[in-house]
């Protein structure tokens, strides 16, 4: 990184966004888990208003959702079978779809006032996966992607052998249960390519597995033949 | 010092850890260790109570600073982050030594370790002076150990996404780190 | 305390702490406070109160983070609590340092100002010429209160936490209010002097 860069760029400690990114699951449960109650509930001509008017300070005995025991330090509510509907899924890729939307535009804009030149050097689908694998995956994670494959007709396969947002998952139930839940937290990561790739104007749906736990397999499907 | 065992309990004295790290000790039953960690919680607690006096007056048994935050507002620096102070602070027997650490939040970590080492060729008039300082040297120790504890109990503890304060840890990372540690 | 502002939490800041790009953060933030707007379909308050609860949940691990990493002890006063949030939490977490002030006389009450532009809103502009309501309703960085409640209630501090004033609505500065209820006296550890 050059010297003129660093003078401008600003810090977080990465707990900070870590501990962020650990609530988006939590969050997109209690937000559909709501939204699912006051449609189901608008049928009944008891029904109340269920969204609020004013604001609440949360407190250490209240409620976080009408999950049940869903209180303040505990993780009930990632018992909801809402865990791996698709109403929390798309919400959480969407949180990445548009975070790497606009880091796709961050990134763009760094890497060429670094080189101090106008012409990036992006100028085909392979070009953008490597942007993804390097500088994508550098910002968010400090490492690279470890494998990129292609196909040559439009599917690209991205490997991180130890993907930093799973590597700390550890449920108390087990190594299954760990990997059940783990698989809602990658649709963040699905919806950050996915925007990454909108940016250059390529549609594509991405999915991911894991292959051998943390290690996380992204397939990536666009409609270009490379 | 080698280190026999670590436990962690909540701040209600329950027992969320328990990891022999060093083969040593004689292994209890599950209840049985429930019921250590409960005595040592309320043993720590009322020694807190037991103040020595002179005169009436309630003699400073604190060897740490208690301006801290002032130093580490002035250097910026790290500090000893135990709180442990008037509580039950460690056990001395011939065949173990106990090591407890408290956080502000309420947890306890606490150490089992081997007993300070016996100092046989010094003259009995030097011997208490030189137990008094081993057994400084692994409090130092122990406290050193606590501090890295500390840390990766934040580290992998807290912010697994998958664990409710307060339960038991079953997490077979905090174990790998926790090893290395010790 | 003059003498100290100098340092802060730097050296811990400094060595101690894996940083990120700031931008990252404003940007991930962002994703979810649109997202949440739009999911409630722009009830604010909604949204405030789930920023609060994501706030309050991260608050209550984050403080072991902060102690085991930076050694505070027991605050004898609210004012050192105040200087120690602002010095070392603030900066150790986020690098800024907001300054503290508007103390009521019985020390129980203080305000954070918060430094612009800060990480949270750096960036961000609300459309508050087109949509009236959110410049009233629409507490852009709420879930910083919640953090602090959280942290706070960890050390057994009953602090109220909300914002009064937020440039992003249009105000001349960003100001979050502190208010210590009590003191949870029967909840602190045994033992501690």
């Amino acid at each position: 990184m050059s010297e003129d860069l660093l003078d401008t760029q600003t810090y977080v400690n990465s707990i900070s966004l870590q501990l962020l990114l650990q609530e988006l699951v939590p969050t997109s449960i209690r937000v559909s888990h709501k939204l699912l109650d006051s449609t189901s509930s608008t049928t009944s001509p008891s029904s109340t208003v269920l969204f609020t008017d004013s604001d609440e300070a949360t407190t250490i005995d209240q409620q976080l959702s009408s999950i049940p025991k869903d209180l303040p330090g505990t993780v009930h509510v990632l018992d909801s079978s809402l865990l791996s509907d698709d109403e929390v899924t798309l919400r959480i890729e969407n949180y990445g779809y548009n975070l790497g939307l606009k880091l796709a535009d961050v990134l763009l804009y760094k890497t060429n006032n670094k080189n101090g030149n106008i012409n990036n050097k992006i100028i085909d689908i392979l070009d953008i996966m490597k942007f993804v694998c390097r500088d994508v995956w550098k910002c968010l994670y400090n490492k690279q992607m470890d494998n990129l494959r292609t196909n040559h007709r439009g599917t690209f396969v991205l490997v991180d052998n130890s993907y930093k947002l799973i590597a700390n998952l550890n449920s108390a139930k087990g190594a299954h249960d760990t990997l059940t839940k783990s698989k809602t937290y990658l649709w963040l990561p699905c919806g950050i390519i996915r925007g990454t790739l909108m940016n250059f104007g390529v549609e594509s749906t991405v999915t991911a597995e894991i292959t051998q736990f943390p290690a996380v397999t992204f397939n990536i499907h666009t409609a270009i033949n490379n | 010092m080698k280190v026999y065992s670590i436990y962690i309990l909540n701040k209600a004295g329950g027992l969320i850890y328990q990891n022999d790290v060093n083969p040593g000790l004689n292994r209890l039953s599950a209840n049985d260790y429930l019921v250590l960690a409960g005595t040592l919680h309320g043993v720590h607690a009322i020694a807190a109570k037991v103040t020595p006096t002179i005169n009436g007056k309630e003699v400073a048994t604190n060897e740490y600073p208690n301006n801290q935050n002032a130093i580490l507002l002035a250097s910026g620096k790290l500090q000893d982050s135990n709180s442990n102070k008037s509580g039950l602070q460690s056990i001395e027997t011939d065949l173990f030594n106990l090591y407890i650490f408290q956080t502000l939040t309420g947890i306890k970590f606490i150490l089992i370790t081997s007993p300070n080492p016996v100092v046989h060729n010094l003259q009995q008039i030097n011997r208490e002076v030189a137990n008094k300082g081993e057994l400084n040297k692994q409090y130092a120790q122990a406290n050193e150990i606590f501090k890295h504890l500390y840390i990766i109990y934040s580290d992998y503890v807290m912010k697994d996404p998958f664990y409710s304060l307060d339960m038991p840890i079953k997490s077979s990372l905090f174990d790998t780190k926790v090893k290395e540690i010790v | 305390m003059s003498k100290s502002s100098k340092y802060n939490g730097d050296d811990i800041w400094k060595n101690n702490v894996e940083k990120i790009n700031s931008e990252l953060f404003t940007l991930t933030y962002g994703s979810v406070v649109a997202q949440l707007c739009r999911d409630f379909n722009n009830n604010y308050h909604e949204v405030n109160n789930q920023l609060d609860k994501m706030g309050y949940n991260i608050g209550l691990r984050l403080i072991e983070e902060f102690l085991a990493k930076t050694g505070v002890r027991r605050c004898q006063t609210f004012r050192e609590t105040s200087e120690i949030i602002s010095k070392i939490g603030f900066k150790i977490f986020l690098n800024i340092v907001p300054t503290i002030e508007n103390w009521s006389s019985d020390n129980k009450t203080c305000s954070l100002i918060l430094p612009e532009p800060n990480p949270l809103t750096e960036f961000v502009e609300l459309p508050i010429t087109t949509d009236s309501k959110i410049s009233k309703e629409l507490w852009y960085s709420q879930i910083l209160c919640g953090v602090l409640r959280g942290a706070l209630q960890m050390v057994q501090l009953d602090v109220d936490v909300n914002f009064v004033k937020d440039v992003l609505r249009g105000d001349d500065r960003t100001e979050i209010r502190l208010k210590l209820n009590k003191v949870l006296k029967d909840e602190i550890p045994a033992g501690e002097d």
